[in-house]
């Protein structure tokens, strides 16, 4: 069920007054239920796998609770690990591994005949395995207090305003909401059918509008001047943004209405000054479970782990299998020298060092997080590069704005600007399809061919496009300013007025096809 | 209790912006010089009629205007279906009485197009017929256009009603000339498919019975009908599946001899991409059409 259907309109409209008119364990099992059938609309096949890794992560939390035999503790945790990225290999990565592993032997002259399955991908697997994870891991690590109440635990894992494409929230803010029965209060629900409201508006009205430009783009760029070929991409750049953090935002706001409050998720950030800041503002609630769960055990910025060296040697040595690019080795084996060269060097650059490559195995496996396909990975490879970019040309590029008295603003913008356009580079490698379609958007757009209006074919999605962009900056800059959330609470006479104008701009500008969200495929 | 009414306070104000928003956009679709608010709201009266989706364009009315001294006035828009254009040729018809002529390219029977349809809401109030086209092919947009009068004007064709708020639409066409990149495409891009066996709820038949209904009506009122196959850009077209069959079937459906022009223009200079003609290609195949005695 998605979320701008008909069909969720009528089983929420169904839901909320059930929800307010029970208590206690009756009100979790409706959520559970509700949850379930949410799920099961789409395919009730596959809640078994949302149940087995219920059940296996609520054992492996008593267990853990249990004992304090670290072996026996530690094994429990290889269970959870294994059943929940196991489930994740299987069904996202399964034909990945497979198509990539016959193209090595392709590339060394051999013809494999292996099959791949037919394998569907269950929705929002990769979002209720992490969280699930998170749970167990925790758990083990003495960090949260185990859920002992099994209806509890499997409404955690399954809750469905954000069971299919997040936010991921973590037990330790989640589970402790269910301690206390959630009252009706209208200040709740208001604030929260604001934040449903402009999630809907940047769903419906912003990225579904600017979708048939980016498609027909991406389809066959080699048919588009330059100009056009640009306005796609920023397009693009503004449709995952408005289909992701609308879904987020529809989310924390259903959530939010129901008696619950999840962490923000997004918070404008295509104005970030740096990579950095980018992640802690872009996909929030992944990017804070990398750090957390990947990141920081592989040494963070401080040390380094058999992990992220047999990682990166691992995506060097299949880069290369599978691209068949030979050039690349004198590359890598110079990088390596490199490295190797700095590891020699005092504890500062080694620690340094380390955490280029951690930065790079966390954006490489970020990157195959979103899908299971080379470009994806691509595009986690140069996020990592921009980030280990910004740590080596950071210091020095400020210190040169300064020396020539660089106005701060002018810095900034500058700043915003420069992480927007290299965002937007691997933008284009996460939207083609493949590599060869990324090429040709490039090249076209830096051909600087056809680079005028005239040569724009439909030059009125473009203007609605535009329209609907400046629209949606104008209320996030406001927003940054002012939170609109605690003004609606306090201003009731400025409630009724954004909601009207919100719905305004919804049937004004709305597409309302039923498009499916961008992040459900992940 | 008291936060409750904010809800009735919202209702309220949405439906009345919402009215005071519906009137003043339809006040400015009304004063447009674009061909629908011309045609339903203000004098569209002409001599030769010319109908098409986007390839109808192709019949460029400042060359006929040119050749023939006659006015001219063109249905034609992007992706138009038959069951669109029927009926804004009877609806026009109805309206105006001088027409002598109408040009149909007839590949506008090649698919459906409900969304397009429901894109005339803006126009549905001037015309019972395209207001009940809506409802028969779009209930549910319908039915929002009648929650919410905003919704009415949201479409790619209000845009462009906006669009010609000053201004004339009548010599709009694409001046620039196919690329080296789409022409070596066109011998590999998926070809035409007049069998339309890939598409659903797809039936050429239906689609001619609907443009016949309208060519039968106009004839009815003395109008001579033309029926075209306008030029296609030839490397593409010659490799298209069921050309000749598809023809058959609407020779025979629409009862008339069906004048094909689709191989009729060769030089790439003439195209703009593989359907399309551009405005050089367009006056030259305007004046194939006087050659042969068409647009007399």
């Amino acid at each position: 069920m998605i979320f701008n259907s008909l069909h969720f309109l009528i089983f929420i409209a169904a839901f909320l007054p059930i929800y307010f008119g029970l208590k206690g364990r009756w009100r979790l099992w409706l959520c559970l239920i509700g949850s379930y059938y949410f799920y099961g609309v789409w395919d009730w096949r596959f809640l078994s796998l949302i149940m087995i890794s219920t059940l296996i992560d609520y054992f492996v939390g008593l267990q853990l609770d249990q004992t304090n035999d670290e072996v026996k503790r530690k094994r429990m945790l290889i269970i959870s690990m294994v059943v929940n990225l196991g489930f994740l290999a299987f069904f996202k990565y399964f034909n990945f591994f497979i198509g990539s592993f016959q193209e090595i032997l392709l590339g060394m002259g051999l013809s494999p005949s292996i099959h791949t399955l037919k394998i569907i991908l269950p929705v929002g697997i990769s979002f209720y395995t992490f969280q699930s994870m998170s749970y167990t891991i925790d758990v083990y690590k003495r960090k949260i207090a185990v859920e002992k109440d099994f209806i509890r635990f499997a409404t955690f894992i399954s809750f469905f305003p954000q069971l299919v494409a997040g936010p991921i929230v973590r037990a330790s803010d989640f589970l402790p909401q269910f301690q206390t029965d959630k009252k009706f209060e209208w200040d709740r629900i208001l604030a929260g059918t604001g934040q449903i409201l402009f999630g809907f508006f940047k769903k419906v009205a912003v990225a579904d509008s600017l979708a048939p430009f980016v498609d027909q783009c991406f389809a066959a760029p080699g048919s588009f001047g330059s100009l056009h070929l640009l306005i796609g991409v920023i397009f693009w750049s503004f449709q995952i943004y408005c289909d992701f953090s609308g879904y987020s935002d529809i989310a924390i706001g259903l959530a939010r209405v129901l008696g619950f409050d999840f962490p923000d998720n997004f918070r404008t950030p295509y104005f970030s000054k740096n990579f950095s800041e980018f992640w802690q503002r872009w996909h929030i609630s992944l990017s804070s479970w990398l750090k957390d769960y990947l990141y920081i055990p592989l040494g963070g910025n401080r040390s380094g782990s058999f992990g992220s060296i047999f990682f990166i040697a691992l995506a060097m040595i299949l880069s290369v299998a599978v691209t068949q690019w030979l050039w690349l080795i004198p590359i890598y084996v110079i990088g390596t020298v490199w490295i190797y060269l700095r590891m020699k060097k005092d504890e500062k650059t080694r620690a340094k060092t380390y955490t280029y490559m951690n930065n790079m195995v966390t954006m490489l496996l970020g990157g195959l997080w979103h899908g299971a396909g080379w470009a994806y990975a691509f595009w986690g490879f140069l996020h990592g590069m921009y980030l280990i970019g910004q740590r080596v040309l950071g210091p020095p590029w400020t210190r040169m704005l300064n020396a020539i008295r660089t106005p701060q603003f002018i810095q900034n913008a500058l700043a915003i600007l420069i992480v927007y356009f290299l965002t937007c580079v691997a933008w284009i490698f996460f939207r083609a399809p493949t590599f060869d379609i990324a090429g040709q958007v490039i090249k076209g757009i830096v051909s600087f061919d056809a680079f005028n209006f005239g040569s724009v074919v439909n030059k009125f999605w473009v203007a609605k496009g535009f329209i609907l962009i400046l629209i949606l900056l104008l209320i996030e800059v406001a927003n940054l300013r002012f939170t609109f959330y605690k003004v609606i609470q306090k201003n009731p006479l400025f409630r009724v007025a954004s909601f009207a104008v919100l719905l305004w701009l919804i049937s004004f500008f709305g597409s309302f096809g039923s498009n499916s969200f961008i992040y459900f495929q992940f | 209790m008291k936060k409750i009414l904010w809800i009735p306070a919202l209702i309220v104000l949405f439906f009345i912006g919402d009215r005071v928003g519906g009137m003043l956009l339809k006040k400015l679709t009304q004063q447009s010089n674009f061909r629908y608010s011309r045609m339903y709201y203000q004098n569209a009266e002409a001599d030769i009629l010319l109908l098409g989706n986007s390839r109808g364009l192709m019949f460029y009315q400042p060359a006929i205007e040119k050749i023939t001294g006659k006015k001219t006035f063109n249905f034609s828009y992007n992706g138009m279906p038959a069951q669109m254009g029927a009926a804004l040729v009877k609806d026009y018809v109805e309206k105006y009485k001088k027409p002598k002529l109408l040009l149909i390219d007839i590949t506008l029977a090649d698919r459906n197009n409900a969304a397009l349809i429901a894109g005339m809401s803006a126009y549905a109030e001037a015309s019972p017929r395209l207001d009940s086209l809506i409802k028969a092919v779009n209930p549910k947009a319908a039915g929002a256009a009648k929650v919410t009068q905003l919704f009415r004007y949201n479409s790619e064709i209000w845009q462009r009603a906006m669009r010609y708020l000053k201004g004339s639409d009548e010599d709009w066409l694409n001046d620039r000339e196919i690329n080296q990149f789409m022409m070596d495409q066109a011998l590999i891009d998926n070809p035409l498919d007049f069998t339309f066996a890939n598409e659903e709820n797809m039936v050429p038949a239906d689609l001619f019975i609907e443009l016949k209904k309208a060519i039968d009506f106009a004839k009815s009122k003395g109008i001579k009908v033309e029926l075209l196959i306008n030029p296609y850009y030839p490397p593409f077209f010659n490799r298209s599946n069921g050309f000749e069959q598809w023809k058959e079937l609407a020779e025979k459906t629409l009862g008339q001899r069906i004048n094909d022009y689709s191989n009729a223009l060769t030089d790439p200079k003439f195209f703009t991409d593989y359907q399309h003609c551009n405005k050089t290609g367009s006056t030259a195949y305007m004046k194939l059409l006087k050659r042969d005695g068409i647009l007399n």
